[in-house]
């Protein structure tokens, strides 16, 4: 992880991350599919944030307190949102993506991946367990 | 009768006692602990998802009656953790304190046990009714802690944190 310099004073972290909020992330439709670009700027391993774009303008460090506070707040923002939500938000993203997404998403389950480093066990479960059952409720025949 | 009676006391009382050794043992430091937004808890004991689901295949309601079930027992097992923590920072902190207020204390004490008692009782209630048949319970741990934290606002553990 990064040292951040003593110096760095939160509200340079928030301007960078409301600007990315407001300039990149407000184009990403759905809470479900900013949540997946948000966890694609994190490194597998060492879980830092990057970001090309904002690596041209500001130091390492900033990205990744930037970033991850943004993760932090947006999933803080949806995981207490009603399940029937979470089930139109899938729905949502997986019609961009491709035809086979939703057993892909059963087995492989990548949305285990959403979650930000420090968050609060119960509220993951939740949104695991919604993320899950929202899963199946698609797959559910019209016909029912 | 009788004797069957004390046999049955004494049992529940040990088995009491080994449920308490064990929550000792296993109490968490109190920065260990993220509680969860009152917004999230309030999702998991609310009746919404519950009437969404109804209308779901028998499956998908059990599961998610399961699931919900877990949820909740989790959040009433760190509630139970955060108050032993607090029961015994609190202790710590008024170890030797001269200045001590006897009723307060004795506020903080019963607050103290009366939040365990209702962990307890909701752990219950959950496991047997479900967590929207829970919700009186739930308001009465959230009063209480919200009287515990005003008693620990101005208590020697405040300070003793501060320091």
């Amino acid at each position: 992880m990064f040292n951040v310099p003593a110096e760095t004073a939160q509200t340079d972290i928030r301007e960078i991350a409301d600007d990315f909020r407001q300039r990149t992330l407000r184009y990403v439709e759905g809470n479900l599919a900013k949540l997946v670009f948000l966890t694609s700027c994190r490194d597998y391993n060492s879980g830092l944030y990057k970001h090309d774009g904002l690596a041209t303008e500001f130091p390492e460090y900033a990205i990744h307190a930037a970033l991850g506070l943004l993760h932090k707040e947006l999933f803080e923002e949806t995981s207490a949102a009603p399940l029937e939500q979470w089930v139109e938000e899938l729905r949502q993203y997986l019609e961009n993506a491709d035809a086979n997404s939703i057993r892909v998403w059963k087995e492989l389950r990548p949305y285990h991946l959403i979650v930000p480093l420090d968050a609060s066990t119960v509220a993951v479960e939740l949104v695991l367990s919604n993320l899950n059952l929202a899963l199946d409720i698609l797959q559910i025949p019209k016909t029912q | 009768m009788l004797a069957l009676s004390i046999f049955v006391a004494a049992a529940l009382l040990l088995l009491l006692y080994a449920r308490r050794s064990s929550l000792m043992n296993r109490a968490l430091d109190l920065r260990a602990v993220t509680l969860p937004s009152q917004q999230v808890v309030e999702r998991i004991f609310s009746g919404t998802d519950a009437k969404y689901v109804k209308k779901l295949p028998q499956e998908i309601q059990a599961r998610f009656g399961r699931d919900r079930r877990t949820l909740a027992i989790t959040w009433v097992r760190q509630i139970r953790q955060v108050t032993l923590s607090l029961s015994r920072a609190h202790a710590r902190s008024i170890r030797g304190n001269a200045s001590l207020e006897l009723g307060k204390e004795l506020r903080i004490v019963l607050r103290l046990v009366s939040l365990l008692v209702t962990c307890e009782l909701l752990t219950i209630v959950v496991s047997t009714l479900g967590p929207v048949q829970s919700r009186v319970l739930l308001r009465q741990v959230a009063v209480t802690l919200r009287s515990l934290q005003v008693d620990l606002q101005t208590s020697p553990l405040a300070a003793y944190n501060a320091a």
